[in-house]
């Protein structure tokens, strides 16, 4: 009994602890920075307008209806030359800034201006009307790709950069932070004209926003979706749509982009039945994937570059394999006819500083500095014919007839006779 | 310094508490002829007021926090000295803490009773409790088992103190050239006991209580233009306490 009533005693004692809370209450004078978002105001820019004349500076994509030639000029506009007889005349200049790729459907051209996809009647090249605006069509990628878009707010548009507004005043614990509801009103809606210059580089193609642009079919413009996946726009009876197919998409046609985290897309073109998305990943590596038209399954041939960025690339039926421009030098990738991955990848050692590559019947040609016509196999490139008198930096084969813009202009030359390459007056 | 308080406090008490013994005089009234011994304490007034001082200490488990302080090993510059890093962790410890209490009232019958008191108490630092109680006793002339029930508010400081160096044993630990005010907070103590009668007029009380007190620290470092950092300490301390005490009625 005795032991109980001690037992009972010591766990009373061991019991009786203190409980303890500790508040911390301040007052302080602080001065509290808050960014504010600047938004582009997209008044100038997205006024899109004929002029007279602009030099033509960087041509990066020339098309053609049967009437005009479109030259694109890299963040500025198009050139749109008219058709004579065998010849072309400059006709004016559509000013589209920030513009980094288009399309043609008949007298419609599709381009993007900044992130906004834009259909344009350029029946009268003269007399342009904007027939449609998608806003911020080329700035939606989602899930692990998040960070190609440039910050976006819906209903307020693209955010340019902050300002910092500086608010003194006292904070307690009871209000840990400042008020800034009166700097909200006054700087909640701040806006610019102007882009930053950070935003562009030297090679704009390499920035945001990543612009890929095909015509496929009649009337069908594919850009990258949202994620892994195709954007298709018409504008059919005065209607704009806008449609996504991805991967499950039924009846399957081509296989829609893949998006690779550690990289981002430079270049799209549709040639030899291919679409072609060339990119860039970190550092010094590239990769091409050549999409193929398969209805069964998915067909994508992927080429992997570790020590440099493919500038252009175009496909050797013959050869079943690709050629490749590095920028230094032409190689060639073969095809392993089990997979879609190449079962060899060589250097040709051509030393060249071509940024075009494409295929006529069995050669290969490249443009650049100069023209060169080669002949192919699948252990050396024999150079065929040098043109040193052509040069440019983009072109576009409409049968014999290759055309090619360069800081001079558009020129057009024969080449029936790949050994006899004439210019056409 | 607050531990050499207490013992100072306790041997004080309990000299004063055994010379209230040395008082008590046992007066027997013998009736030879009914051949029987009368006990003053049949006759002892059933209401009246009362006086009771009392004696306990309170017992149980501090628990606090504290903090190690070490060198950094390595020296980044012959001329810097090296920061040092404080880790707070909680500890508990044994605590005992003296309390003296007077208690006036009055005693409505021989069961009931009321009263109100005023004591000092020594935590880690000095409350005045003021306080009011409700006595039931079970038997007045004989000893007897009672029951009390105390509340009231325990006083601390009434201003605050200035400390150029001010060191706590909770967050933020040290302050420099801050006041300090520990503020008491509500008391509530019910208590059991035994009383025992030593004479006519006073009666000799063992107790056992549990004592619940609040207490409030408020550590106050003050800059220009009405800025102030305010460190408030609250606690709940519990105790079991014992006592001994001696009432005059």
């Amino acid at each position: 009994m005795k032991q109980s009533f001690y037992l009972f005693l010591v766990l009373i004692l061991l019991g009786c602890e203190n409980n303890t809370e500790d508040i911390y209450r301040y007052s302080k004078n602080i001065s509290q920075s808050k960014d504010y978002p600047v938004y582009l105001d997209m008044s100038e820019i997205g006024n899109i307008q004929v002029k007279t004349n602009l030099p033509l500076a960087a041509p990066f994509k020339i098309l053609s209806n049967d009437k005009y030639y479109f030259v694109g000029e890299m963040l500025k506009g198009i050139h749109v030359y008219e058709k004579k007889g065998g010849s072309v005349n400059y006709l004016c200049f559509i000013e589209c800034r920030y513009i980094k790729g288009f399309e043609l459907v008949d007298n419609k051209l599709f381009c993007n201006n900044l992130v906004d996809l834009v259909v344009i009647d350029v029946t009268n090249p003269k007399q342009i009307t904007v027939l449609y605006r998608q806003k911020n069509q080329f700035n939606k990628f989602t899930s692990y790709v998040n960070y190609w878009n440039i910050p976006y707010v819906e209903g307020k548009g693209i955010v340019a950069g902050t300002e910092a507004h500086v608010l003194t005043g006292t904070i307690t614990d009871k209000q840990p932070n400042l008020d800034f509801t009166e700097y909200d009103k006054l700087y909640g809606n701040l806006t610019t004209k102007v882009i930053p210059d950070s935003w562009f580089s030297i090679h704009p193609e390499n920035d945001k926003p990543y612009i890929g642009m095909i015509k496929m079919g009649t009337d069908e413009i594919y850009t990258y979706g949202s994620y892994n996946s195709w954007a298709i726009s018409t504008f059919r009876s005065g209607t704009f749509g806008v449609r996504e197919v991805d991967l499950w998409a039924t009846p399957r046609t081509y296989a829609p982009p893949y998006y690779y985290s550690n990289g981002y897309p430079v270049k799209m073109f549709y040639q030899d039945s291919l679409i072609y998305i060339l990119g860039t990943g970190y550092g010094n590596t590239g990769y091409s994937d050549c999409i193929t038209y398969n209805e069964k399954y998915p067909l994508t041939y992927q080429l992997y570059f570790p020590d440099f960025r493919p500038l252009d690339i175009t496909y050797m039926p013959a050869m079943k394999a690709f050629i490749v421009l590095s920028g230094q030098s032409v190689w060639v990738a073969l095809k392993d006819s089990g997979s879609v991955y190449m079962k060899k990848y060589m250097d040709y050692k051509i030393p060249t500083d071509a940024t075009s590559i494409f295929r006529i019947g069995n050669n290969v040609i490249t443009l650049g500095n100069e023209l060169n016509v080669y002949a192919p196999t699948e252990t050396a490139l024999t150079l065929v014919k040098s043109y040193p008198a052509i040069s440019g930096r983009s072109y576009l084969l409409t049968g014999n007839v290759l055309a090619v813009a360069n800081v001079q202009g558009l020129f057009l030359y024969d080449i029936s006779n790949l050994e006899n390459i004439k210019l056409i007056p | 310094m607050i531990t050499m308080k207490k013992i100072c406090f306790i041997q004080l008490l309990l000299i004063l508490t055994v010379s209230i013994f040395a008082q008590s005089v046992k007066e027997v009234d013998l009736n030879i002829e009914k051949n029987r011994i009368h006990s003053r304490f049949d006759n002892r007034n059933k209401k009246g007021f009362y006086s009771i001082m009392q004696f306990s200490l309170m017992m149980g488990n501090s628990r606090s926090t504290e903090r190690t302080a070490y060198s950094q090993e390595y020296y980044t510059t012959s001329q810097i000295a090296a920061p040092i890093y404080y880790y707070p962790y909680a500890i508990t410890s044994k605590a005992v803490v003296p309390s003296f209490t007077i208690t006036n009232g009055y005693r409505f019958d021989k069961h009931w009773s009321a009263g109100a008191g005023v004591g000092y108490e020594v935590f880690d630092y000095n409350l005045f409790p003021l306080f009011a109680e409700i006595r039931y006793t079970v038997w007045d002339n004989k000893i007897s088992p009672f029951m009390v029930v105390k509340g009231g508010y325990s006083f601390g400081n009434f201003k605050s103190k200035h400390y150029d160096d001010l060191y706590l044993n909770w967050s933020p630990y040290y302050l420099n050239n801050a006041e300090l005010r520990h503020y008491g907070g509500l008391m509530f103590q019910p208590e059991i006991g035994v009383k025992v009668p030593l004479s006519e007029n006073s009666d000799l009380l063992f107790t056992a209580a549990y004592r619940f007190q609040e207490t409030k620290t408020i550590a106050r470092k003050e800059y220009d233009a009405g800025q102030f950092d305010e460190w408030e300490h609250n606690e709940d301390i519990n105790r079991l306490s014992f006592g001994i005490g001696i009432m005059f009625r």
